[in-house]
């Protein structure tokens, strides 16, 4: 992440991260990004970044805006290798950056699965 | 006089059989009662549960032909809205042909072994698994409603008494969890009923659909059992079981659970 | 056989933002496993994914290990005309997928 910000420091508004404080399974996360507007005319979003805290692979997607989107809100489902702190971070067209950041609790299952 | 008499019996053997049940039918809860809104949320939707993506293939590979008989499913059983509906709310089942009672994914398998000659399969092939999934898709909503008389009755006794021993090094028995301690915690999680309505079901832990087998098999390893194979008869037997002791509550196939 | 199951609404409303509901079948295999034999089963997940609206790229997003198996996306389009929303994919392996829902603009 640090690579990317190249010493640029995000605002912290305009960028809603929505995670589940506590995970069901850290497999499966479910994730949800918004980013309001005002959007085109004027910088609209380019790239939304997402980072983790821990995982064996810190960079886990990049959403791309090859036209400018009129509703920037994107859901999918994450892996978290434990309990951490997620950051989003969004690029405008003129460069400017966006981002938030959400803590999420992993834990283990109560019961271990062996199949 | 007589016909009055055998009306009694009946009603003596359905109320006796009913006195045993460890929970009452009004008290019968699913296990997405217990889960969390993120599970709840991902179930109720088609579109977010993955469990649907089985489903789909499921409904493709009832289209193809498969095997040395090169036939589909299709080619027997028609449309699989008219001719499976309903059809999993009663399995396990006996089955007369096969000489055993036999869960869903058995019963496939031995079909496509059987009618379209196709290689053996696990039941836990992915193909299976599909179809149990697309099959059991037509009985959604349907009241579970197995049979546990006549031929069935022995794998019935069998499967309540492997309920009720206890297991592996936790020594635990399955129902001092589920029939005696549903609703409390263990670590995050609350101890469901253990009911069998959700499978096949798209579990966030194993990435993928799973057969109730499957779930039984982890429940024995997670009290540290020796783990059966996946076609270890005590797993049909527990599972019909299961199913009489969850009569009436609906299916909901494929569920999601943690 | 498919492996991808498409949501759109229909019809949706000129040039106003409508849902695109997706899920691809993947496991997303994230190199980090053993198999039962102890070893290591090698990291296969969608790398590029890529949407388009009559052929012109409206969304994309470059994956990781860190999307859980079988990827489900939730976004927003706007369409001015109807024609079809295509989508591709390709993993690790090399191997592509795709699958195409059309758009119906009332």
């Amino acid at each position: 992440m640090a690579a990317y910000l190249a010493g640029r420091t995000p605002r912290r508004e305009r960028v809603r991260l929505e995670l589940p404080r506590l995970a069901d399974n850290g497999l499966a996360v479910p994730m949800r990004i918004v980013v309001s507007g005002p959007f085109a005319p004027g910088p609209f979003v380019r790239t939304i970044r997402l980072f983790s805290e821990i995982n064996p692979v810190p960079d886990m997607v990049v959403f791309e805006f090859p036209r400018p989107p009129a509703r920037v809100e994107i859901e999918s489902r994450i892996r978290l290798a434990g309990t951490q702190q997620v950051v989003a971070i969004a690029e405008m067209t003129d460069g400017t950056l966006f981002a938030a950041v959400t803590e999420v609790v992993v834990t283990l299952a109560g019961c271990m699965d062996g199949t | 006089m007589s016909r009055a008499l055998s009306v009694f019996v009946v009603l003596c053997a359905s109320a006796a059989l009913a006195q045993e049940r460890p929970i009452p039918p009004s008290a019968l809860r699913s296990g997405i009662e217990f889960a969390g809104a993120d599970v709840r949320a991902m179930q109720a939707d088609d579109a977010s549960n993955p469990g649907m993506l089985w489903v789909s293939r499921g409904e493709q590979l009832w289209a193809a032909a498969a095997g040395a008989a090169d036939r589909n499913c299709a080619s027997c059983h028609g449309d699989a809205s008219v001719a499976m509906r309903g059809v999993a709310a009663h399995y396990p089942k006996f089955d007369a042909a096969l000489g055993r009672v036999v869960d869903l994914p058995a019963r496939i398998e031995a079909c496509r072994r059987g009618s379209q000659r196709a290689p053996a399969q696990s039941t836990e092939a992915d193909d299976v698994l599909a179809l149990t999934a697309w099959v059991a898709y037509q009985a959604r909503g349907v009241p579970i409603a197995v049979a546990v008389d006549g031929p069935a009755r022995g794998a019935f006794e069998r499967g309540r008494a492997f309920y009720g021993e206890r297991h592996g090094q936790m020594n635990l028995a399955c129902t001092q969890c589920h029939d005696q301690n549903w609703g409390k915690r263990l670590l995050v999680e609350t101890i469901s009923q253990g009911q069998p309505t959700a499978f096949p079901a798209y579990r966030l832990e194993w990435q993928g659909l799973g057969s109730l087998g499957r779930r039984i098999r982890a429940c024995l390893f997670g009290v540290r059992a020796q783990m059966p194979p996946p076609d270890a008869p005590e797993l049909t037997d527990v599972a019909l079981y299961l199913a009489w002791r969850a009569q009436g509550l609906p299916l909901e196939a494929p569920g999601v659970r943690r | 056989m498919p492996d991808a199951r498409i949501s759109i609404p229909t019809p949706v409303k000129r040039d106003e933002p409508f849902e695109v509901r997706i899920q691809i079948r993947h496991p997303m295999e994230t190199g980090y496993r053993t198999d039962d034999t102890g070893k290591a089963i090698a990291r296969n997940v969608i790398r590029t994914f890529a949407c388009r609206y009559n052929g012109q790229p409206v969304f994309s997003a470059q994956m990781s290990s860190g999307i859980a198996a079988n990827p489900h996306l939730r976004f927003f389009l706007t369409a001015t005309d109807s024609g079809e929303l295509t989508f591709e994919w390709q993993d690790d392996a090399g191997t592509r997928g795709s699958d195409r829902a059309a758009v119906t603009v009332a």
